[in-house]
């Protein structure tokens, strides 16, 4: 890891009032993305004693700091971006989350078309989904919706052409080398690979879902027995 | 902090729209839940104001932001303000002032509607002394209304309410004409646009299109051509003004999702917000330039007054 000041790997830009993003400057996007961990998650702990801090979304390649305009500007960021220190952190974002996923559930699913297209066999695609760590790049679209990449190269697969009007929640799914888990029903037009059981999104738990972003995850097959006696288990049973 | 249920208000006429809304929330965006809050952050928050409200711990500034011609009956005593460009008050079919405190009682019937004359603006909002009991679910950036629903009211106390002028009549605090351009602070990927779109940008009218909500307003206008090549997805603040690739800008409001993949090519100034949000699908408007400082000390000397 980088150990230069934190201040100094990131771009800083003021783009409103109440607003600024931040780019991370060095590395691939997987480490830039580290860093956009490390940064937010050092500003989360710094907003309890900043109340002018309203918003911190870390993505990508960037984080966005919204703030109070009536009570702040961009140097009182800037400053408070000075005070963090770099060598504290990242120790928590090593944590690992591992989620079950069946394969074999007779539900709407693009397992098929998946193996035509990328002629793969049924248990090579299901190894090659398996095998690889993920890693959360951003949370946004809906609530709780974790963009993980990325995929092995020979599983990238473009949206389908017409999407659904309604995904199930809990697939498990691919659009071009991401990869996310539906926490809830909605549209979408991504490759549905699986499902699974753990129900992903608590409205009334504080937080609402176990990703954050920066964090690893992996997952294993389960087989359709396993999936009817986890189903609908809240995340934070089946991650305690 | 008390969470009184005693009904305040009855809906009779929803008019075009009656939503429950609140202040916005803070620090959940990271979790991909929307910030939502007031669509006209002048009237709502100035609304507060007049009526003394605080947010405390506990409780969240909120409000009826309605569209059209809408009806309400009081179901016990209680000060109210109604704040919206232009908006005609009535209470038992008597004219009565916007942006004014007015005291109610139980029985009162409660008329707002757009004026015929000065027809601007097309949200009001309709605040309590206290604030409504009611507050929003995790996940909801607003509650639809429908005829017949009541609503609630805090029980007000010294840590949710200080002040209030019942005899005060104010003039409408913020000029909502779109007569002179909305000052826009240009960002985000500006550098990635062709010089030339940021000329076309200051130099167009846009329209505002029917397809305008709460989430973000579609406008017309000669196609700016977007940046090529794929960016990742960011954070995007209420104000900013995204360019898809069709060309057609659209600006990013209350409801907008966390986080956007198109290029924007900057975002409206506070100060200018309200009056946007405000305009009528087919109103045109036009952009001008304004850096952050200007728009910040604009945004600071109109709270200044109040606060």
């Amino acid at each position: 890891m980088n150990s230069s000041p934190l201040h100094t790997q990131f771009n800083m830009c003021t783009v409103g009032e109440g607003c600024m993003l931040l780019y991370a400057l060095h590395g691939d996007i997987g480490n830039k993305n580290r860093l956009c961990r490390q940064l937010s998650e050092s500003l989360f702990r710094l907003s309890r004693s900043t109340p002018w801090l309203l918003d911190v979304i870390p993505s990508y390649d960037s984080v966005t700091i919204h703030f109070d305009a009536l009570e702040a500007d961009q140097h009182d960021v800037y400053q408070l971006i000075l005070q963090i220190n770099v060598s504290t952190d990242l120790s928590n974002s090593e944590k690992r989350l591992c989620l079950p996923v069946c394969y074999t559930l007779p539900w709407d699913n693009d397992f098929n078309e998946m193996m035509e297209r990328t002629s793969l066999s049924h248990d090579e695609l299901i190894g090659l989904h398996t095998n690889s760590v993920y890693q959360v790049y951003a949370i946004g679209f809906a609530p709780g919706f974790a963009y993980m990449g990325f995929v092995d190269e020979k599983l990238k697969l473009a949206r389908k052409a017409s999407p659904r009007k309604r995904v199930k929640k809990g697939a498990v799914a691919i659009a071009d080398t991401q990869l996310a888990i539906y926490p809830s029903d909605s549209p979408g037009g991504w490759n549905i690979l699986g499902y699974c059981p753990v129900d992903l999104l608590a409205l009334n738990h504080e937080p609402i879902s176990p990703f954050s972003v920066g964090m690893s995850v992996t997952f294993e097959a389960i087989e359709e027995e396993q999936f009817h006696t986890l189903n609908g288990v809240p995340w934070y049973e089946y991650c305690a | 902090m008390f969470h009184g249920t005693n009904t305040v208000l009855e809906i009779i006429q929803t008019g075009l729209l009656s939503l429950l809304i609140d202040a916005g929330k803070t620090g959940v965006q990271h979790q991909g839940l929307k910030s939502g809050g007031p669509m006209d952050d002048i009237a709502f928050h100035f609304a507060h104001h007049l009526l003394g409200n605080k947010a405390s711990n506990s409780t969240q500034l909120n409000a009826l932001e309605v569209m059209g011609d809408t009806q309400f009956v009081v179901l016990q005593a209680c000060y109210i303000v109604i704040a919206g460009p232009n908006v005609m008050v009535e209470i038992n079919e008597k004219a009565q002032p916007a942006w004014s405190v007015l005291r109610c009682k139980s029985g009162d019937e409660i008329r707002l509607y757009p004026s015929e004359v000065n027809y601007t603006g097309q949200r009001y909002y309709l605040v309590v002394e206290g604030g409504f009991s009611a507050s929003l679910e995790r996940g909801e950036t607003y509650r639809k209304l429908a005829n017949g629903d009541s609503l609630g009211i805090s029980e007000v106390n010294e840590q949710t309410v200080t002040k209030r002028d019942v005899s005060a009549i104010n003039p409408c605090p913020y000029n909502y004409a779109l007569n002179t351009p909305i000052r826009v602070i240009f960002g985000y990927q500006v550098e990635d646009f062709e010089l030339v779109t940021k000329a076309q940008c200051l130099s167009q009218p846009f329209r505002v299109t029917s397809q305008s909500d709460r989430m973000g307003y579609r406008l017309s206008c000669n196609a700016l051509p977007s940046p090529n090549g794929a960016m990742f997805s960011e954070g995007v603040h209420k104000g900013a003004i995204q360019i898809p690739p069709n060309g057609q800008a659209i600006v990013m409001l209350s409801d907008r999702q966390t986080l956007g993949g198109y290029p924007k090519i900057g975002a409206i100034a506070h100060i200018d917000l309200p009056r946007f949000v405000q305009a009528l699908p087919g109103q045109s408007i036009h952009f001008c330039e304004t850096d952050v400082y200007t728009a910040r000390n604009a945004w600071r000397l109109f709270w200044r007054r109040y606060k």
